[in-house]
């Protein structure tokens, strides 16, 4: 029905009170507000009432249709993605992030190849270490130079027959370092790989005590041959 | 004394060796270029460097000591 046919609302001195006409329910209904205000429904140029999402008005403010209009561009970076500062912390999972700064240097912090960080060591004074003119201080623990069991020590017959030498019952596993002692006054005999001969093998003098340092994690076999006849070589592997 | 011979790459024969059948818990192995001949040549010495400095494992003989009747 049209609102001129409905009755308006009014006081208890029978006045008109600020009202409205609900087409829906066909009555006039009390004008309701707050702080001084009426309530008040917005409605868009196509005359339809404006939006909420989650108590929000579905609107954008006249500033954030200028940047996007040609504000944000000069902020983009060269893949079009846009240029932000990191204030919270990065969530956890796969995040790529380029060039890191941690102070205002002027360089960024490098990434090698492999992925990983590329670290310049410094002292204290911020004076670079490792370098011809600043070599640094250096105390290796766990190097192959530090004995980690116990040595083993035995005396073996080197003939002219060209066998592998070590000190007990096999070649030590992982040693470090196999130390032979030619204890023959006369004869000498060679060392070398599986090829050695009594002509091209590394000589070993009489009495001579000749050491090899090995890479603990690399079996490497020696191989000795005497000149002559044979003899007893005092043989420790570490 | 029970010794086995196995070719390994490049001509190099591996000698082993176990005393088990002595009583002994010893086993040695080594590495000898030239092949099987060269290895059961090196044999010898390389049980008697074993004996020598596993001298401990082994039983020692006794000495039976006696004298001549007169």
């Amino acid at each position: 029905m049209p609102y001129n046919t409905q009755q308006i609302k009014r006081d208890q001195q029978n006045s008109p009170i600020p009202q409205y006409f609900n087409p829906t329910t066909d009555v006039y209904e009390a004008l309701l507000g707050r702080n001084g205000a009426n309530r008040v429904e917005l409605y868009g140029p196509d005359g339809n009432p404006i939006g909420t999402t989650n108590g929000k008005l579905n609107v954008r403010a006249s500033e954030i249709e200028t940047l996007l209009a040609g504000g944000l561009p000069a902020a983009l970076t060269a893949g079009g993605g846009l240029k932000v500062g990191v204030v919270d912390a990065l969530p956890a999972g796969a995040n790529i992030v380029g060039q890191v700064k941690l102070t205002d240097g002027t360089d960024g912090l490098l990434i090698n190849t492999n992925g990983s960080l590329n670290v310049v060591p410094v002292n204290s004074a911020g004076t670079e270490l490792f370098t011809a003119g600043n070599p640094g201080n250096v105390q290796l623990t766990g190097s192959i130079e530090s004995i980690t069991s116990a040595p083993a020590v035995g005396v073996k017959t080197v003939t002219a027959t060209a066998a592998e030498i070590f000190a007990e019952a096999s070649a030590k596993a992982n040693r470090r370092r196999l130390i032979l002692k030619n204890e023959d006054p006369i004869l000498r005999f060679r060392i070398g790989p599986s090829t050695v001969t009594q002509q091209n093998g590394f000589p070993v003098e009489p009495g001579a005590v000749i050491e090899i340092q090995f890479d603990p994690v690399t079996a490497v076999p020696i191989y000795a041959i005497s000149e002559g006849a044979n003899l007893s070589v005092a043989v420790m592997e570490i | 004394m029970t010794h086995t011979v196995t070719t390994i790459e490049n001509n190099i024969a591996l000698l082993c060796v176990d005393f088990s059948d002595e009583g002994v818990n010893l086993q040695g192995e080594i590495r000898i270029p030239g092949g099987e001949e060269k290895a059961l040549q090196y044999l010898p010495f390389f049980e008697i460097d074993l004996r020598n400095n596993y001298s401990y494992l082994f039983p020692v003989s006794e000495i039976i000591e006696g004298g001549t009747e007169t």
